[in-house]
């Protein structure tokens, strides 16, 4: 669809592309901002635009922030010896709402996933391995500051398979490597999940 | 229309709105369907243990005059430990899954081929499988749908003297071909012993031993011939090279 198409048909195309959204939804969300007040579609547009120009990844923790370090790589109260590791940002927010876990996180965006032929490369793996090196270097190279690592990844196929891949990456490293306990139902996706289990599954945590 | 209680594989589970899962199952007696399960992402009760690659029980029902079927519920019953016991075992497990869903054709019922990828994602339990068995996998897959490729006598003449040289394998032809047949653009080359490889490995006798060169021809004929009845390449394969390349960086 060119930009020739008519505005109205090129606003339920562009809204059509959102997940979740099939062509009826897009077509009553397109009639609905056809309707509403302006400010309506400024603020949206904007909101949009600012998404895209402002919002960046953590040069740390890979989080999608406005500022790097995000906030919680800035929090000194947070303990750096923590490390928990996510599949997404909704998962951070996820595990981070319980208020249960005091460390730093680390966002994979993503798993391996054999069906979609998502590999190491294709998630931030190196980021992670490259973090862990700098803050042994920056110790000294005597001891690895980051005791441990946190895996919180769903317990399916796909989690399961990356939490056993980064184990295996990691040890070496230095930390302990952890998963959080399957309270967590198998096949569940840690964003559904309430706070008590969650709060729950990182108490009852095991070396994986 | 009533619910059916079905065995059921887990093909595929596709995030549907806030709270639904469109899933694709394998059964073994209504072939591969999908259905809506409805509050599958919310309400875990339900649907137990539902991921990819999972066996259970699965209650379905069909929607008059609608392709996609309901789900009201699955409970598995084989754990997914096994096939996440290592990268390699899950790799394994997203292939056979790969393989079945994009080969079999929607409602066709094959218990053959269901008894078939239970018996191989159960398999999956030791760790990954052994070459051989992902090729019995591979070449019993395709004989099922009548795509089986032809391995003891020519795709093209019928000539059972095989194992000339100049002797290929041309998916496109159906199978191995003799010197006369075969041309050097034509497929791929199948050493004699790739070939009686592919005869072994189809029949799942473990006895003889193998040479690598021929283990690897023998995959490659198999996996021209997936492809040419696919038309394009799977990522299951694609994810295990990339795993195989992130393993020799480290
Ligand atoms: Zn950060
Ligand atoms: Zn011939």
């Amino acid at each position: 669809m060119g930009t020739g198409a008519d505005p109205i048909t090129r606003l339920i195309h562009e809204l059509g592309k959102l997940p979740g959204i099939g062509e009826r939804t897009a077509t009553r969300l397109a009639f609905h901002v056809m309707r509403a007040p302006e400010s309506l579609a400024q603020g949206l547009a904007q909101a949009l635009l600012d998404v895209k120009a402002k919002v960046r990844l953590c040069s740390s923790c890979m989080n999608l922030t406005e500022d790097d370090p995000c906030a919680l790589c800035a929090d000194a109260r947070r303990d750096p010896g923590l490390l928990c590791v996510v599949a997404t940002p909704a998962d951070l927010l996820a595990v981070d709402r319980g208020g249960a876990f005091r460390g730093r996180y680390h966002v994979l965006h993503g798993v391996l996933s054999p069906l979609e032929g998502i590999g190491p490369d294709d998630l931030r793996i190196g980021d992670l391995v490259r973090r862990l090196r700098d803050a042994e270097a920056a110790s000294g190279g005597t001891a690895q500051p980051i005791r441990e690592v946190i895996l919180a990844l769903s317990p399916n196929v796909e989690g399961e398979a990356t939490a056993l891949y980064l184990a295996r990456l990691l040890r070496p490293l230095g930390p302990r490597v952890t998963r959080i306990a399957s309270g967590v139902p198998i096949g569940g996706e840690l964003e559904y999940v309430d706070q008590v289990t969650i709060a729950r599954a990182l108490e009852a945590r095991r070396e994986v | 229309m009533v619910a059916e209680r079905t065995r059921a594989i887990v093909l595929r589970v596709v995030h549907f709105g806030e709270a639904d899962c469109v899933v694709t199952l394998l059964s073994p007696g209504r072939g591969k369907l999908a259905g809506v399960a409805r509050g599958a992402r919310v309400s875990r009760k339900r649907f137990a243990g539902m991921g990819l690659g999972a066996v259970g029980d699965a209650q379905v029902k069909e929607r008059r005059g609608q392709e996609l079927w309901s789900l009201e519920s699955f409970e598995a019953t084989r754990s997914l430990a096994g096939a996440a016991a290592d990268v390699a075992a899950a790799a394994h497990c997203g292939y056979l899954i790969e393989l079945a869903r994009e080969l079999l054709p929607a409602h066709e019922p094959e218990p053959g081929v269901f008894a078939l990828l239970e018996t191989a994602l159960a398999a999956l339990e030791d760790g990954p499988l052994p070459v051989l068995s992902l090729r019995r996998f591979e070449l019993t897959l395709l004989g099922f749908l009548g795509m089986a490729p032809a391995l003891e006598r020519c795709a093209g003449c019928g000539s059972e003297w095989l194992d000339g040289p100049a002797q290929r394998f041309d998916a496109a032809r159906g199978g191995v071909v003799c010197g006369q047949c075969g041309g050097a653009a034509m497929g791929l080359p199948l050493p004699p012993e790739a070939r009686r490889y592919l005869v072994a490995a189809r029949g799942g006798e473990r006895g003889e031993q193998f040479e690598r060169a021929a283990i690897e021809a023998g995959r490659d004929a198999v996996l021209s011939a997936l492809h040419a009845h696919l038309g394009r390449p799977l990522k299951s394969l694609e994810f295990i090279a990339k795993v195989g390349r992130a393993r020799q960086a480290e």
